[in-house]
């Protein structure tokens, strides 16, 4: 398993940005952090990312 | 909708990438007030990740070097269905543009005497076909499309372009006539739906290899450009043509350039064979990428791929030298060194055939200005709509590109855009403002989307159409198994158009921008699907096991798929350049 820090903030809702921890199964393989990033969009899809 | 702002320019493009930025610099250049919609910045279009060159016959390498010699080259690779108008003009007016992006300032790779350096590539060839290989793409390294961009955009931000950055466009947006009007758009940033109104919209989206589960392309390669044109009416062309590039990194789907076959690397098998000696013995490593792909695949069928599944070869670089790779390809060394953990100093890089490059898209003339065929066959302009770059089908690169060709394409064509455009403006373009209920047609997709509550995910939806297409619309095709593919994608289509979003904030909900793109890799997945059915023989890139040869008694043409019935269609291949006798279709040879 490997933990991940997010930094997470939504100017709607949240007063201040605030670090989120997750965890995710990478199934033994040699990800890149944009891989790790698409995975736990799957489980929330809260998060956001820009890609490219 | 009435509460939704318009912002009017005279010109807008959707897409900065070297085809976008190509033709707002024409038209900012000529005063135009002008804006680049992008979803990402400009800089970080696909456009960047080209490494090997673009192909052009400025006789750098050979003094003598003809652009009928590369046009010859372009349509035998396009295996004789590329337009050969659009060929011969591509060619001809190619070496005019590549010096105007050298003036710019580009840095070019530079030979011992100053000139821009020039490597061979796949497909190329001296005197038509009889001279040997040529070494006709020039290059900034290995990483030609990132010298382009960036040149590029320095050029628009001195020509006082507009940039909407982290802007998706949504929708087109259509008056009661037909005319293209402008776009729907959303700003990622705070999620403002805004209309953006123009006299001329142009298409630059790129294109969509994200339809496949293994892709060279980055992410954001979605097709928006296809899908808005698909929803709105409008056909595509050869959308059956996809590349699979021959060295994408195993596994990680990375691409490195047929620059390192150019510079003298090879492709081996597991038992170190190299295997192209037998599939092309005259180009052998070079021939076209279609053929390349095909022979690795075979090798791998064979049982004589590497790896524990036996399932990728090898590129061998490390008899060049450490030198000369680190002077000529060192972006590779670093992607190798990172994506396959092989250092090709030393080490063979694992590699297999990935999808690299749609070849169709909106057919459109060489102006720039998107075509549809009327009831009596002929083609008809689709007014206030022009398309360039990948997303366009003009075609240069009928059923298989040549590598290089593509930044050609889209700094000659994206220019031949803005060309055309600055002329009708200054002429005059007047068109019906779009009615309410018209913008109320392009938001409908937003709004249902907005509103649906109970479908699936994005993330599932998107990984079950990309193995759909990856396993029945592959490098080798056959047609009971595409029927089943079309089945499934016809399912999928029901369940994408009710895709669930969860989280309805407005600031950078990527999750919306996700759920948009996903609806649009479906229209280009499903007009692939039924337009490779359709295509019953095997040409460039469109290989099928039961109809293994050429037909061209049936099918020099190209396939037309109409989103309205679903139907495929033909148009004929343009066999008239201006200013030579058009080159005849001969069996296809490396």
């Amino acid at each position: 398993m490997l933990k991940v820090e997010i930094y997470r903030y939504n100017p709607e809702t949240d007063s201040a940005p605030y670090m989120q921890s997750y965890e995710i199964d990478t199934e033994g393989k040699d990800l890149m952090v944009l891989d790790v990033l698409e995975l736990l969009k799957a489980q929330d899809s809260s998060i956001a990312s820009l890609l490219s | 909708m009435s509460n939704m702002r318009t912002i009017s320019f005279d010109g807008i493009v959707i897409g900065g990438g070297g085809a976008g930025m190509r033709a707002a610099l024409q038209l900012a250049q000529s005063g135009y007030k002008t804006a680049v919609i992008t979803k990402v910045f400009p800089t970080r279009s696909h456009t960047v990740s080209a490494q090997g060159g673009i192909t052009c016959a400025i006789a750098s390498d050979d003094p003598n070097d003809d652009w009928r010699w590369h046009m010859y080259d372009t349509i035998k690779g396009s295996d004789y269905i590329g337009d050969q108008d659009a060929i011969e003009y591509m060619c001809n007016v190619g070496p005019e543009a590549v010096y105007e992006l050298d003036h710019m300032g580009m840095p070019f790779s530079r030979t011992e005497e100053g000139r821009i350096y020039q490597r061979p590539f796949g497909g190329q060839s001296k005197d038509f076909g009889r001279g040997g290989q040529a070494a006709r793409t020039c290059a900034a390294a290995d990483r030609t499309g990132h010298a382009l961009l960036h040149t590029l955009y320095q050029g628009n931000v001195k020509n006082d372009t507009v940039f909407l950055n982290e802007w998706f466009a949504i929708d087109l947006v259509k008056n009661q006539d037909g005319v293209v009007t402008g776009v729907i758009a959303m700003n990622i940033e705070d999620g403002e739906v805004v209309y953006v109104k123009s006299k001329a919209t142009v298409f630059a989206t790129g294109g969509a290899g994200r339809i496949f589960a293994s892709t060279t392309n980055a992410h954001i390669n979605t097709g928006d450009g296809l899908g808005m044109s698909l929803r709105a009416g409008f056909p595509v062309q050869d959308i059956e043509m996809w590349q699979f590039h021959p060295t994408g990194i195993a596994g990680a789907g990375v691409l490195v350039t047929e620059g390192c076959r150019g510079e003298g690397g090879y492709l081996v098998n597991k038992d170190g064979e190299r295997f192209m000696e037998r599939y092309a013995p005259n180009a052998k490593d070079l021939a076209g990428r279609d053929v390349v792909a095909r022979s690795m695949v075979l090798e791998i069928l064979d049982g004589r791929g590497a790896g524990p599944d036996g399932d990728h070869v090898f590129l061998k670089l490390d008899h060049l030298g450490e030198e000369t790779l680190n002077a000529k390809l060192p972006g590779i060394l670093e992607l190798s060194r990172t994506f396959a953990h092989a250092d090709p100093v030393k080490e063979l890089i694992p590699v297999v055939p990935t999808c690299h490059y749609m070849m169709g898209g909106i057919p459109t003339n060489v102006d720039g200005q998107a075509l549809t065929v009327d009831a009596n066959g002929n083609d008809k302009v689709i007014d206030g709509f022009y398309a360039c770059g990948e997303v366009a089908c003009v075609s240069v690169h009928g059923a298989n590109r040549l590598g290089g060709n593509s930044l050609l394409d889209l700094v000659v064509f994206g220019r031949a855009s803005g060309l055309f455009i600055e002329k009708a403006l200054r002429e005059g373009i007047e068109h019906r403002d779009a009615s309410e209920s018209d913008l109320e047609a392009a938001t409908a997709r937003l709004h249902s989307l907005n509103t649906t509550n109970n479908g699936e995910g994005a993330a599932g939806l998107r990984t079950e159409l990309q193995n759909t297409m990856q396993n029945h619309f592959g490098v080798f095709r056959k047609g009971e198994f595409m029927q089943d593919g079309i089945k499934k994608l016809a399912d999928l289509r029901e369940r994408i158009s009710n895709v669930k979003l969860s989280d309805k904030s407005k600031a950078y909900n990527t999750a919306r921008v996700e759920a948009l793109e996903l609806q649009n890799l479906l229209e280009v997945a499903e007009a692939t699907a039924i337009a490779a059915e359709e295509r019953k023989e095997s040409r460039g890139a469109h290989a099928r096991e039961d109809f293994q040869d050429r037909d061209d008694e049936n099918w020099l043409c190209h396939s037309m798929y109409y989103p309205e019935d679903k139907s495929v269609g033909k148009r004929a291949v343009n066999f008239a350049p201006k200013t030579m006798e058009a080159f005849e279709p001969k069996i296809r040879t490396y």
